[in-house]
């Protein structure tokens, strides 16, 4: 077989290590396999893993026609010439049955789908699989060098069969039975006797009768007993065993070998994958916190305009003296910003106020109505004042004025009533007339009797009547107190 | 491309066959025939015939009628063959000088090689004759179980009658040339040969145009004839309890038995019955006259040759075992030889095969187109096939106490190469003789010697001290070379054995000349007979128109010396006939040519024709 560069691939473009280049750039013309090992110093294992690798990638193409330069001193004859190449065709047809084809190489690669992103440009195609490299099916034998002193032009032979020649026979004593046919080993009976058959054509006189032989004469004759030999221990299965098995290792160490590299290769592909998906996801999250933010930006610029809004109104509301508006404002902006003090503190105090213009407007409408004499339609007029600013005054009169319908109620407002006077009296805030607080005090004293709590009634009668010595309501009220 | 033919010599009938544009041919004679008996006969005015014309006249000169040479050709004179046939043959068969076997015909002794080179020599004329132009190199089959020295022999008769044997191959090897060319085979075969005189059978393995054989075995004294002899006996008992007369004295009467016994064999093959018819067979000297009128059937012709059948048989059976063949491996049984029309041999060798024989081959003529194809296969490349044969008989040495030591085994592929180390078996020996053989004989004296000589010069030393390395090859033209080295002294001496047919180197060149002046002269005597057959018809075509041209031309002086130049003419032509000298009647031809057309000339002119 005879190689040659394949001009439709550029090298610089192949990952090719520089080892590999420098056999490539060895390939000058047409040579063949044992030139180029000759040629490559790396040793024949070494480049012809090297010379698998470069055909596959297609860098070497294999030469149909063998290029061999016909020696000058060989007879033109045409008959010779044709059976020279039946031979050859028999042999590259041996060739090709046994080698298999590289596949794999014509199969496209899709793009890996489905992770795609317009962030990511898609990795770039992985190299296409390489199938396990076959190990040949014939033996190579590398012939002598072209200078040996024992070739000899003249003779009916090929100067390059002549070097295979003499290879095999300077090395008869240490050659396999299966070298000696060319067969790489294997259990199949058929394939050794096809083997021995070309070894016969290769080594049998008679395939050359009539060609000066000159010293290959006996070199042929020498092969052929050991082709025969061979051909005979190959029929035992004990001496194949061992070769084939041999032979099997090798092709499992290859396929070991090929498998390390492919799993190295998923390896590393799937490390970069994982650094990509990493990448990727840290982007989204940076992406998510962005529009997080954001989003909240734009909510507290919402809220913050809306608080804005609701204290614009509040204070327009204070300044309208509308403090119940106000308050309002500051309840709806409280809640959205619960935990401004300042916006509590003014809700605080405008609902406060909001509270007492209530009451106060409730107590002077029941004060109004009570004047008019609708004594019972000023009532929940007073209690609601009560409800709305507690104060003594407030308490009192709502005491007063539900104690004949609601007894119950009338005590609640009488004690809180007496709570508030405590503690306006202790803040001092309030200066109440004496009479006032003796009014104060009988409204209390009538709301605990209505309750049932003569005794409290009595004591509020006989403060009543400390202020204001001899009121008769005071007396009456005791005097109540007393029959009850 | 040279001419170069295969030749099929056999016992009785020998066949030549050539590749014509890559198709193997068998090439007739001149009687149209396709086969040619090998009987070679000295007529009573000493002439050689050779072929048909011999076979013709052998009834009324059995004496002088050579056949079934083959069964002699390269035996001994002691050999028990040589005294079997001694007893058989009508001819006489005497000791040549070097212990080898002769034929006496009329006055001379001939050698065997010499009386089968008359008939390659017919062959070669044959071919010659057929193709237009010499033919000078031969594949020449020999039967499978010959030895060396019967190759030898065969190949010295192609050199006397002018053929370059360039080489001897097996018949049955042949044959399964014959069968598998052409074809894509992948197959495996036995071939058996019963011909006139040997029987053979080998296995071969065929492939991608190689044809390997896988192991040869046979018997050189079975044959045809053999089975012609039970017929012979049996009508010969016959004939002398009918009759009370003993024949086996009469030669004349036993060569008409036997040809009778032969056409009676061949014709059992197809009918049931046969009759032999002899009438006059046998004259007492008181006049009284015996016919042969035997009816022989087919039945009785097997039970003759049954045990006959049945040695093949064995033969065959022992060759599978010895090559670890089973039967069952056999894709194909091709039978050989006209022996194997006999229908008791195809359901014989069917039976034990366990296969319908092959019908595909010609049993006479398959053999020399295989020898054809081997020709072709050595001189022209374009034909693709590759023959890889096996050496028929062990080779060794003689060592001490007379014993035959195997160096090379029966069925080893050739070429081969094999040694062996011997020691001196005396004190202070200083020479070794080595005496190649060739057999199956535990015992050397009973095998073949090929050839001996002497390794001298080895170192004195106590006996068993000194080693030789005594190295046989056989290269792929059967030639046997020994090679002996004193391990000691590397020194080395080597021979290539040539086995002996008989004759010495002298006698051979001698014979070759002798018969190259014979071809010299029939090439003549053929040359002479064209130009006398052509010169006597133009005399004729001349003197019919003689009378009409004397009467038109002889008015004018010019006339009259033109007819009596032609007058000369005819007398010079006559005379040259009478005297048969070829060169002088030539010219007279041409002379002759000249008066016939100028004849013609005037008779046409005149209008008179």
């Amino acid at each position: 077989m005879r190689l040659a560069l394949n001009p439709q691939v550029r090298a610089e473009t192949l990952p090719l290590d520089p080892q590999e280049y420098f056999v490539l750039s060895r390939v000058e013309g047409q040579p063949s396999v044992g030139e180029i090992i000759g040629v490559s110093g790396l040793g024949p294992a070494v480049t012809e893993q090297i010379l698998e690798k470069l055909l596959e990638l297609g860098a070497l193409a294999r030469v149909e026609a063998p290029a061999r330069p016909s020696t000058p001193t060989r007879p033109p004859h045409e008959r010779r010439a044709r059976a020279d190449e039946r031979r050859r065709t028999r042999l590259r047809q041996q060739l090709a049955a046994q080698v298999r084809p590289p596949a794999g190489a014509a199969k496209p690669q899709r793009a890996p789908t489905g992770t795609a992103h317009a962030v990511a440009s898609p990795p770039p195609p992985p190299p296409p699989e390489p199938e396990p490299e076959p190990l040949p099916d014939t033996v190579f034998i590398e012939p002598v060098p072209g200078d040996d002193a024992r070739l000899d032009p003249s003779l009916g032979l090929a100067v390059y069969d002549q070097r295979v020649l003499l290879a095999m026979d300077d090395r008869r004593q240490t050659l396999s039975p299966y070298e000696f046919l060319g067969l790489a080993p294997t259990d199949d009976l058929k394939a050794i006797r096809a083997a021995f058959r070309d070894a016969s054509r290769r080594f049998h006189p008679d395939a050359y009768h009539g060609r000066s032989l000159g010293s290959f004469g006996g070199v042929m004759s020498r092969l052929f007993v050991d082709a025969k030999a061979a051909y005979g221990a190959l029929q035992r299965a004990d001496v194949r065993a061992p070769l084939v098995a041999e032979r099997e290792a090798e092709l499992e160490r290859r396929r070991q070998r090929q498998q390390q590299r492919r799993e190295a290769a998923a390896a590393a592909e799937a490390l970069a994958r994982n650094e990509r998906e990493a990448e990727a996801a840290q982007r989204r999250a940076a992406r998510a916190a962005q529009r997080a933010e954001r989003e909240r930006e734009r909510i507290n610029t919402a809220r913050r305009a809306k608080v804005a809004e609701y204290l614009q109104g509040a204070a327009a509301a204070e300044g309208m003296e509308n403090f119940a508006a106000a308050a309002n404002n500051y309840r709806l902006a409280l809640q959205i910003e619960p935990e401004d003090q300042d916006i509590r503190a003014r809700w605080e105090s405008t609902r406060a106020k909001a509270r007492r213009i209530r009451a106060k407007d409730a107590y002077s409408r029941a004060c109004s109505l009570i004047d008019l004499g609708h004594a019972s339609e000023a009532t929940p007029l007073l209690v609601e004042a009560a409800q709305a600013d507690p104060t003594t005054e407030h308490l009192a009169h709502a005491a007063d004025a539900v104690r004949d319908q609601d007894p119950v109620q009338a005590r609640e407002l009488a004690m809180a009533a007496l709570r508030a006077m405590g503690e306006e009296d202790k803040e001092g805030k309030v200066k109440r007339r004496p009479t006032v607080e003796a009014d104060l005090r009988l409204m209390i004293g009538r709301a605990f009797l209505a309750a049932g709590q003569s005794q409290s009634a009595r004591q509020q009668a006989v403060l009543a009547q400390r202020l204001r010595p001899s009121d008769p309501k005071a007396r009456a009220l005791l005097k109540s107190a007393k029959v009850t | 491309m040279e001419n170069v033919v295969g030749i099929d010599l056999g016992t009785t009938n020998t066949c030549v066959a050539i590749v014509e544009d890559g198709v193997p041919t068998v090439i007739p004679n001149k009687g149209g025939y396709k086969t040619t008996p090998s009987m070679v006969a000295i007529s009573e005015s000493s002439k050689r015939l050779v072929g048909h014309i011999a076979k013709r006249q052998a009834v009324t000169n059995a004496q002088n009628t050579v056949y079934a040479a083959k069964r002699l050709i390269g035996r001994r004179w002691e050999s028990p063959a040589a005294h079997a046939v001694q007893q058989s043959c009508p001819y006489t068969v005497v000791e040549g000088p070097h212990g080898d076997v002769r034929i006496r015909l009329r006055d001379s002794v001939y050698s065997i090689p010499e009386t089968s080179a008359f008939i390659l020599q017919e062959m070669k004329l044959v071919a010659e004759q057929y193709l237009g132009g010499t033919v000078e190199r031969a594949v020449i089959t020999v039967p499978a179980y010959f030895n060396d020295n019967q190759r030898q022999a065969t190949k010295d008769a192609g050199r006397i009658a002018g053929l370059d044997v360039i080489r001897i191959i097996n018949e049955p090897t042949a044959a399964a040339l014959a069968y598998g060319f052409g074809k894509d085979l992948e197959r495996k075969v036995a071939v058996y040969d019963l011909g006139g005189g040997t029987f053979d059978i080998s296995i071969l393995d065929i492939g991608r145009g190689v044809f390997e054989v896988i192991s040869t075995a046979g018997d050189t004294f079975l044959g045809g004839e053999d089975f012609d002899v039970r017929v012979m006996d049996a009508l010969i008992q016959s004939f002398q309890e009918k009759t009370g007369v003993d024949v086996a004295d009469d030669r004349m009467a036993l060569q008409r038995i036997k040809d009778a016994a032969e056409k009676a064999r061949c014709e059992l093959s197809v009918a049931r019955e046969a009759l032999v018819d002899l009438p006059f067979l046998y004259t007492t000297p008181s006049s009284q006259t015996f016919h042969m009128q035997e009816p022989l059937s087919r039945d009785t012709l097997e039970e003759l040759t049954r045990d006959l059948v049945e040695r093949t048989i064995n033969i065959c059976d022992k060759t599978l075992r010895d090559a670890k063949i089973d039967k069952s491996d056999l894709d194909d049984v091709i039978l050989v030889g006209g022996m194997t029309r006999m229908p008791l041999i195809q359901s014989r060798v069917a039976e034990f095969f366990g296969l319908e024989p092959c019908k595909g081959v010609h049993p006479d003529e398959v053999v020399a187109l295989g020898a054809s194809i081997q020709a072709a296969a050595l001189v022209d490349e374009a034909i693709d096939v590759l023959l890889l044969d096996v050496t028929p008989h062990s080779l060794g040495i003689m060592i001490v106490g007379g014993y035959f030591h195997r160096l090379i085994e029966q069925n080893t592929t050739v070429p081969t190469e094999a040694s062996h180390i011997f020691t001196t078996v005396r004190d202070n020996q200083t020479s070794v003789k080595i005496l190649v053989l060739q057999g199956e004989n535990d015992k050397a004296t009973d095998n073949e010697l090929l050839g001996e000589f002497i390794l001298s010069g080895l170192r004195k030393a106590p006996k068993g001290e000194v080693e030789v390395e005594v190295t046989f090859s056989i290269s792929a033209d059967g030639l046997v070379s020994v090679a002996a080295k004193d391990l000691e002294t590397g020194r080395e001496q080597s021979i290539t054995v040539t086995a002996t047919s008989g004759l010495t180197e002298d006698e051979l060149q001698k014979l070759v000349e002798s018969s190259q002046h014979y071809m010299v002269e029939v090439r003549a005597s053929e040359e002479f007979e064209r130009q006398r057959q052509q010169a006597e018809r133009l005399i004729a075509d001349v003197r019919d128109l003689f009378p009409q041209v004397q009467g038109i031309m002889s008015g004018t002086s010019f006339g009259r010396d033109a007819i009596s130049k032609a007058e000369g003419v005819l007398d010079r032509a006559e005379k040259g006939i009478k005297s048969q000298d070829a060169r002088s009647l030539e010219e007279v031809v041409e002379s002759l040519e000249r008066t016939l057309n100028m004849f013609r000339g005037v008779v046409s002119k005149t209008g008179l024709v």
